[in-house]
C-alpha cells in the first residue's frame, strides 16, 4: 500500500513539476516541486527507502532537464542522508524546523547541480546570479515544503486524535465491566 | 538487529551510480529521457486541463472581483474611446479628401487608374519558443508523437542553436523575412523548417540591413538623415557603416531603404558611440539595438508575396 502511495506521489509530483512549475514562477524564480516533495516524504520513511526514493527522483529530475544524467541523483541522495540524520537526531520536530533545514539543503542542491552540469558540459558559469537564483528558488520551495508539511501534520494529528478517542471508549467499557 | 549488507551499502551504491551516470554522454541517455517524458505526458495534460478549468472558474463572473462601479467606469471609458475613434476616422476622411483636391489642383492626378501594387505584405504573428519547448522540439519530443504520421522537421532547424519560432514552411515563411516586436526590429528569419524556423537576431554575426539615422528636434519631431548599413559582429553593439554625414550620440536609427511596403520605418536602436577617424571619410558608428531590451515571446514576421490581383489581371 505504501509503495503504491509513493509511486502515485512520484508520478503526480513529476507531472506537476514539469507542467506548472514554470507557471508558478515569481520574478523568474520557480519552485522546485520535486525537491519539495522529496523533503516532505523523506522524513516520513526509513533511511534505505529514502535513499532509494532520492535516487529514483534524481533520475526523473535529470530526465526532465537537459544535459547529463547523474548530478541530481548524487545531490538528492546526499540531501536525503542529511535529512535522515537530522530526523534520527530528533532535530525535525516542527514544520518550521523542517523548512529551516530544507532551505539551505535545497539551495545547495540546486546550486551544486547547476555547477556540475556547467562543468560537465564545459560551459562557463556566472556564479553570483546563479547563487541568487538558487537561493530564491530554495526560499520559494521552502515555503511550499512548510505548507505541505503543515497540511500533512494536520491530517496526521486528526487521524491520531480519532484513533485515541476510539481507544478511550474501549478503555471506559473495560473499566465499567470490572467495576 | 544489524541491517542487511545491501541496505548498508545502499547510499554508497547510489552515489557511485550517480557519479558513473554523469560520464554517460547525453545522447546515449536520450531514449530513457524520452520514455520518462512520454510517460509523464498524460499527467501533464491532466494538470494543464485542471489548471485551465480552475483559471476559468476563477475568472467567471461569480468569482470576479470587479465591482459594479469599476464595470461602469470601464464601459464609460470604452464609450469615450469609441467616440474619439469615430472623430479620428472623420478627420482622416476629411484629410484624404483635401489631399485628393490638392493633387487634382496641382495637375498631378494620375491619367490611368492606379494599378494594385505588385508585392503585398503580411505581418504574421508567431511565438518564440521558450528554452524548454525549444529543447523538447530539438530533442524531437513533439516529433516523436507525430513521427508515425509522417511528421518530420528539417535538421537544419533542429541542429541550430538560434532561437526558434513556431512557424515554418507551413506558414510560407522564407529565409530573410524581417522580424519585428511591435515597431522594434528583432532580426531576420535564418533557416526555415517545415513547422519552425530559426531567428537571426540583430546582434547575431551575419546580420545586415539598411538603416537610416534620425535626430529628434527641439520640438520633439524626428528629422531623418543619412542612410547606411547596419551590420552585426556578435557583440551587443551593432555597427552602422557607410555614414559620411555627422553623427551624434543619442541619434535614433530606423530601417532604411524604404520600398513603401511598411507605412512607417521600424526602429533599430540608438547611437551610443560615434567617431570620425583622422583622414577617414566614413564615421564609425556603434548602435545599441532596442531588440536587446525586448522580451522575445510574440513576434511579427513580415512576409512578402506577389499580389494575386496583379498576377490574375495579367
Amino acid at each position: 500500500m505504501k509503495f503504491v502511495l509513493i509511486a502515485a506521489c512520484t508520478y503526480a509530483i513529476c507531472a506537476l513539476h514539469s507542467a506548472i512549475a514554470h507557471d508558478l514562477a515569481i520574478a523568474g524564480i520557480a519552485p522546485h516541486l520535486i525537491l519539495a516533495g522529496l523533503v516532505v516524504i523523506v522524513v516520513r520513511v526509513g533511511q534505505a527507502q529514502g535513499v532509494l526514493l532520492a535516487a529514483v527522483w534524481g533520475v526523473l529530475a535529470d530526465c526532465l532537464s537537459e544535459g547529463r544524467l547523474g548530478p541530481q541523483i548524487v545531490c538528492y541522495a546526499i540531501a536525503t542522508l542529511i535529512l535522515r540524520y537530522a530526523a534520527n537526531q530528533s532535530r525535525i520536530n516542527s514544520t518550521w524546523s523542517l523548512a529551516a533545514l530544507s532551505l539551505p539543503l535545497i539551495g545547495s542542491v540546486l546550486l551544486i547541480n547547476q555547477v556540475c552540469r556547467s562543468f560537465a558540459d564545459g560551459r562557463s558559469i556566472d556564479f553570483v546570479p546563479l547563487a541568487i537564483h538558487s537561493a530564491g528558488s530554495a526560499l520559494y520551495t521552502g515555503v511550499i515544503v512548510m505548507g505541505a508539511a503543515y497540511v500533512i501534520r494536520l491530517f496526521a494529528s486528526d487521524v491520531t486524535e480519532r484513533s485515541a478517542t476510539a481507544s478511550h471508549s474501549v478503555s471506559n467499557q473495560w473499566r465499567m465491566l470490572t467495576e | 538487529m544489524q541491517n542487511p549488507p545491501i541496505l548498508r551499502w545502499l547510499p554508497a551504491t547510489t552515489l557511485a551510480c550517480g557519479i558513473a551516470l554523469s560520464f554517460v554522454p547525453p545522447d546515449a541517455t536520450r531514449p530513457l529521457r524520452n520514455l520518462v517524458r512520454d510517460a509523464l505526458r498524460p499527467g501533464q495534460l491532466a494538470v494543464h486541463a485542471t489548471a485551465d478549468t480552475v483559471r476559468h472558474w476563477l475568472k467567471s463572473p461569480m468569482h470576479s472581483s470587479e465591482t459594479p462601479q469599476s464595470a461602469a467606469a470601464r464601459d464609460e471609458e470604452l464609450r469615450s474611446l469609441r467616440l474619439s475613434n469615430r472623430q479620428l476616422e472623420i478627420q482622416s476622411a476629411r484629410l484624404r479628401e483635401k489631399v485628393k483636391d490638392l493633387t487634382e489642383q496641382s495637375g498631378l492626378s494620375p491619367v490611368s487608374p492606379i494599378h494594385p501594387p505588385l508585392a503585398t505584405i503580411q505581418l504574421i504573428e508567431a511565438r518564440v519558443m521558450g528554452a524548454e519547448t525549444a529543447a523538447l522540439w530539438r530533442g524531437k519530443q513533439f516529433l516523436a508523437a507525430g513521427a508515425k504520421n509522417g511528421v518530420a522537421e528539417s535538421a537544419l532547424v533542429l541542429e541550430n542553436s538560434r532561437p526558434l519560432v513556431d512557424l515554418g514552411n507551413d506558414a510560407d515563411i522564407s529565409p530573410g523575412d524581417a522580424v519585428y516586436a511591435g515597431r522594434i526590429v528583432i532580426g531576420k528569419i535564418a533557416d526555415v523548417g517545415r513547422y519552425s524556423s530559426t531567428l537571426r537576431l540583430v546582434t547575431d554575426p551575419g546580420y545586415s540591413g539598411r538603416a537610416r539615422l534620425a535626430r529628434r528636434t527641439s520640438r520633439g519631431l524626428l528629422a531623418f538623415g543619412a542612410e547606411g548599413t547596419l551590420v552585426a559582429d556578435g557583440s551587443e553593439l551593432c555597427r552602422l557603416t557607410h555614414i559620411t554625414d555627422p553623427v551624434n550620440v543619442g541619434d535614433e536609427v530606423f530601417t532604411g531603404g524604404a520600398d513603401g511596403v511598411l507605412p512607417t520605418p521600424m526602429y533599430y536602436g540608438q547611437v551610443v558611440r560615434a567617431e570620425l577617424e583622422p583622414g577617414a571619410q566614413d564615421w564609425s558608428v556603434w548602435v545599441k539595438p532596442a531588440a536587446a531590451t525586448v522580451r522575445l515571446e510574440t513576434i511579427l514576421i513580415l512576409r512578402r508575396a506577389a499580389n494575386p490581383e496583379r498576377i490574375l489581371a495579367n
